[in-house]
């Protein structure tokens, strides 16, 4: 009949008498042993293959996870930053452009002073000029008349050869001096 | 003799259970059939459809299953005898 | 055709049982010791060093079959009944062996009725907690009487016929394997000496590896698959209705 394997040790022990349970029958301590061996596997798979596995596996997913957040506040911490540069380098740019203004504008305020300063100066000066020059003319036409006056007293009294008297000396300037006048 | 008719009777018994075996066949049949042509429709549900088919598959197995421990029984455990 | 073989009796005499020659032990029962002992060895290998970053092949193959048995397990029974998942795949894992047993010749431990018996009744111990558990006792006797109480002696079948049928089908499946190579290595051996008349069967050299594709390995994977199946479907349909 059935010559099954059955391991050598067990072989030899078994060799004396054959004996066996039915073919279909119901065993009460072979279903013992079923549950038992059942219990047996279930626990050796639960505890050396199933449980080991599952806490690989729930590390694995844990650590992916954290990867990604990781990955995702650096992501936003570095847009956060780029936003931030972008700002100041625009703000700066806002602030040299103010800068350039203001300096410009002072610049063309200064110079329209300096302009109008020298202006004022210069019409000063001209007037200055104006009036000394208007002065000296006056002062010369001044020591012209006297000396032209002299000039012709002198030549009267040679011409007259006398003295004049003092009323008539100033009234022969007068008249000479009017008639120089409508000269 | 009695123990002979007996054992002829059981053999002739078991080959009669094993008629069990056309209802489960036509069934299976039907089934696959229907899978197949599920799988044809739906393609992509194949591993769902396969999946489905087999365990219907196996609970119509059933009855012929049952035939055959009795067929079984009949063969190897002749219980008949031992009612003489 | 004999059944699994008494190898040995352990020399324990218990009052009320009725073996008053020691506990038996059967062939069956230390081919399951067997497996035992190499599934542990293989999970022992399979989760030796584990890294997070797997660089052995060894871990794919375990962390593949957690996977595989917890997705089957989810997508049967529903997320809540995840801590069955361990249960499932040491049950497909010893049907799987026990079945495939029979490669190495020796016989395999699901043809023995009292291992899928003892299965099949923790199944059923299963199912009857988890619907008690859903309904409590008095919605479970309940539902002994739906629709109408004329169907309590139906209804008390239907349910012991669970267990009965899980365990006839896995056995009559791997049996039938386990008869139909019996004749056909017998029938062979004696079409040997018949046609070649010698004693030494040739013609079992061969040709039995075809019939042992179907009936062992297709039916072996199939019988633990649906088997499992079976279980997970049955302890949902149990806490759900």
């Amino acid at each position: 009949m059935l010559h099954h394997f059955t391991g050598p040790v067990l072989a030899a022990a078994a060799s004396a008498e054959q004996e066996y349970t039915g073919f279909f029958s119901v065993d009460f301590w072979s279903l013992v042993f079923t549950w038992a061996n059942l219990l047996i596997l279930f626990l050796i798979i639960k505890h050396f293959l199933y449980k080991p596995v599952k806490k690989m596996l729930e590390a694995r997913k844990n650590e992916v996870e954290q990867t990604y957040r990781e990955a995702d506040e650096a992501k936003e911490q570095a847009l956060s930053m780029q936003k931030e540069y972008e700002n100041h380098l625009r703000n700066a740019k806002e602030e040299a452009n103010e800068l350039m203004r203001t300096a410009t504008r002072k610049a063309q305020q200064r110079g329209d002073e300096i302009v109008a300063e020298a202006r004022e100066k210069s019409a000063v000066l001209l007037r200055q000029a104006e009036e000394q020059i208007g002065l000296e003319k006056k002062q010369a036409m001044n020591e012209m008349k006297s000396e032209i006056s002299e000039l012709a007293l002198m030549a009267a009294e040679k011409m007259v050869g006398k003295e004049l008297n003092q009323a008539d000396q100033e009234r022969l300037i007068e008249e000479f001096i009017d008639d120089t006048d409508r000269l | 003799m009695e123990r002979a008719i007996i054992l002829a009777a059981s053999a002739i018994g078991a080959g009669l259970a094993m008629i069990a075996g056309i209802g489960p066949g036509i069934g299976q049949g039907y089934a696959a059939g229907k899978a197949a042509e599920a799988v044809g429709r739906q393609p992509e549900a194949q591993g769902d459809i396969m999946k489905t088919m087999l365990v219907g598959c196996a609970v119509a197995e059933s009855t012929g299953i049952y035939g055959l421990v009795i067929a079984i029984i009949l063969l190897f455990v002749n219980p008949l005898i031992g009612l003489l | 055709m004999d059944g699994p073989k008494i190898l040995f009796r352990i020399p324990i005499y218990l009052p009320f049982f009725p073996f008053e020659n020691g506990i038996p032990v059967t062939d069956t029962i230390v081919n399951s010791w067997l497996i035992i002992l190499a599934v542990f060895l293989v999970c022992r290998i399979l989760t030796h060093h584990m890294q997070k970053i797997p660089m052995k092949k060894t871990q794919l193959i375990a962390e593949k079959m957690v996977t595989a048995i917890d997705s089957l397990v989810e997508s049967t029974m529903g997320s809540r009944f995840m801590r069955y998942a361990p249960y499932m795949l040491a049950l497909m894992i010893f049907s799987l062996c026990g079945s495939l047993i029979s490669l190495l010749g020796a016989r395999p431990v699901t043809a023995d009725f009292n291992t899928t018996l003892g299965w099949a009744l923790v199944t059923f111990v299963m199912i009857q907690y988890n619907n008690i558990r859903a309904h409590g006792v008095k919605g479970y006797l309940k539902g002994f009487v739906q629709p109408i109480p004329l169907l309590l002696p139906l209804n008390i079948i239907s349910e012991a016929a669970t267990p009965v049928s899980m365990s006839f089908r896995h056995f009559g499946n791997l049996a039938a394997g386990v008869v139909i190579t019996e004749l056909v290595y017998s029938g062979l051996a004696a079409l040997s000496t018949a046609l070649l008349k010698i004693d030494i069967p040739v013609f079992q050299i061969g040709i039995p590896a075809v019939l042992s594709l179907y009936f062992d390995l297709f039916t072996a994977v199939l019988q633990a698959f649906i088997f499992c199946m079976l279980t997970m479907v049955f302890i949902s349909n149990a806490a759900s209705d």
